[in-house]
């Protein structure tokens, strides 16, 4: 094997393909320290990585399910490609080279992780531009490029490491590594799907009686302030995490789209709370004019909003 | 001395050579026939190298790893391709024969 005559030509050859030089338990050791590391900055800025190509936020959840989601993609994307080596490959192929090197093919996932925590990153910008600042705007935008040629260059990864672990090139490989990942894609969702629900029926959890504040009252109050206009005291009551990602121009934002969707507000018909994990969700059914949409507000258990969504 | 490379393929057509004629350095003795190429001396230069390592290293492709500093399936891979070009030597090789 010649050796590498130019200093370029490594350092190309450790972006693109690290997995010439690194394999096998190394890889794997490597790569499960990434995967961990993403989870715990992903929960740091409420952003998931719900599918092996897939990353939303931000929105709260308990920290397992951060770091569950991680290990559900990796595993998902590696039995795809495992059992498609299997039957493209010529050669003997080890699990542990394929796991492996799709565990440290994720690293680009980590930087997304860390962009998300960019101060000024607002996704909720992106659709609701009218009231965000220019500087969050352009930041936004330009952390949401970033995050996409990480999302490439993972992908590419993931390729070279299935084509080393697995021996396969060319044509074959390209359409083998494009049915596995779509397969894996399927899979992680349902994966990711199913322990989602598991964080919905979670044991343990604070008591709804030992909580300093009533979430029904609370949520159903809060969402009279978005029905009153009163944005700047609704975002004062978001946590830390939410006041970054929605500002009021962000609020106001999502509440006359809502309107414009649903018609004029009419009525507070009900209020369900449920608890997840750490987070106690209040859910307030509203009646608009042409219809009838749940307002999910979800408090810490200091009574802080962390995440605000609708169904 | 610089090392002199066996030459295996004809320059003017590319087909494989044969050996005719081998000397005796000591005595003279000259011995004339129609000898095949082993197919080990077809392989490059690197690749007959690869392999002389790979039986110095009982075969492991872990401590053949460890000395071209690369990682086991990328080992694995370059050893693969040597198996299919060692396959497809004994492929052509069978084709002649059957020819003549």
């Amino acid at each position: 094997m010649a050796a590498e005559a130019r200093p370029g030509s490594a350092v190309w050859r450790w972006l693109f393909n690290p997995f010439h030089y690194v394999a096998g338990g190394q890889a794997l050791a490597i790569g499960m320290g990434v995967i961990v590391l993403t989870g715990l900055a992903g929960a740091a800025g409420k952003f998931h990585f719900d599918g092996v190509l897939d990353f939303h936020g931000p929105f709260a959840a308990p920290l397992w399910l951060f770091v569950g989601e991680g290990f559900v993609d990796w595993v998902s994307m590696g039995a795809m490609l495992l059992i498609v080596g299997w039957i493209v490959s010529r050669s003997k192929i080890r699990p542990i080279d394929v796991f492996g090197t799709q565990a440290l093919a994720r690293t680009p996932m980590l930087i997304v992780a860390l962009l998300a925590l960019t101060p000024g990153f607002q996704p909720s910008v992106l659709l609701h531009p009218a009231g965000a600042s220019s500087v969050d705007l352009v930041t936004t935008a330009v952390v949401v490029i970033v995050m996409l040629v990480m999302l490439v260059w993972m992908v590419a990864l993931m390729y070279r490491a299935y084509a080393v672990s697995c021996n396969v090139q060319g044509v074959k490989g390209a359409f083998s590594f494009i049915a596995a990942l779509i397969a894996a894609e399927i899979v992680s969702k349902l994966g990711i799907w199913g322990m989602s629900l598991v964080a919905l029926f979670p044991s343990g959890g604070p008591e709804l009686d030992s909580l300093p504040f009533d979430p029904a009252t609370k949520g159903q109050a809060f969402v009279e302030l978005l029905v009153q206009g009163d944005f700047d005291e609704a975002v004062a009551q978001f946590d830390e995490t939410m006041a970054r990602v929605a500002p009021t121009g962000a609020v106001r934002e999502i509440w006359r789209d809502l309107e414009a969707k649903a018609g004029p507000f009419v009525e507070q018909t009900g209020v369900h709370v449920q608890v997840l994990g750490p987070h106690i969700i209040a859910s307030v059914t509203c009646r608009f004019e042409r219809r009838t949409h749940n307002i999910n507000v979800v408090f810490d258990q200091a009574g802080r909003v962390s995440g605000l969504r609708y169904s | 001395m610089k090392e002199k490379a066996l030459p295996t393929a004809c320059p003017g057509c590319g087909q494989v050579l044969r050996v005719r004629r081998l000397e005796c350095e000591e005595c003279g003795t000259a011995v004339e026939g129609d000898f095949e190429l082993p197919t080990l001396t077809r392989l490059s230069g690197d690749d007959q190298k690869f392999v002389l390592q790979f039986v110095q290293a009982s075969g492991s492709l872990k401590e053949m790893a460890k000395a071209y500093n690369v990682s086991y399936p990328t080992m694995r891979n370059r050893l693969d391709a040597l198996i299919e070009r060692t396959r497809s030597f004994a492929a052509e090789s069978l084709d002649e024969e059957e020819k003549s």
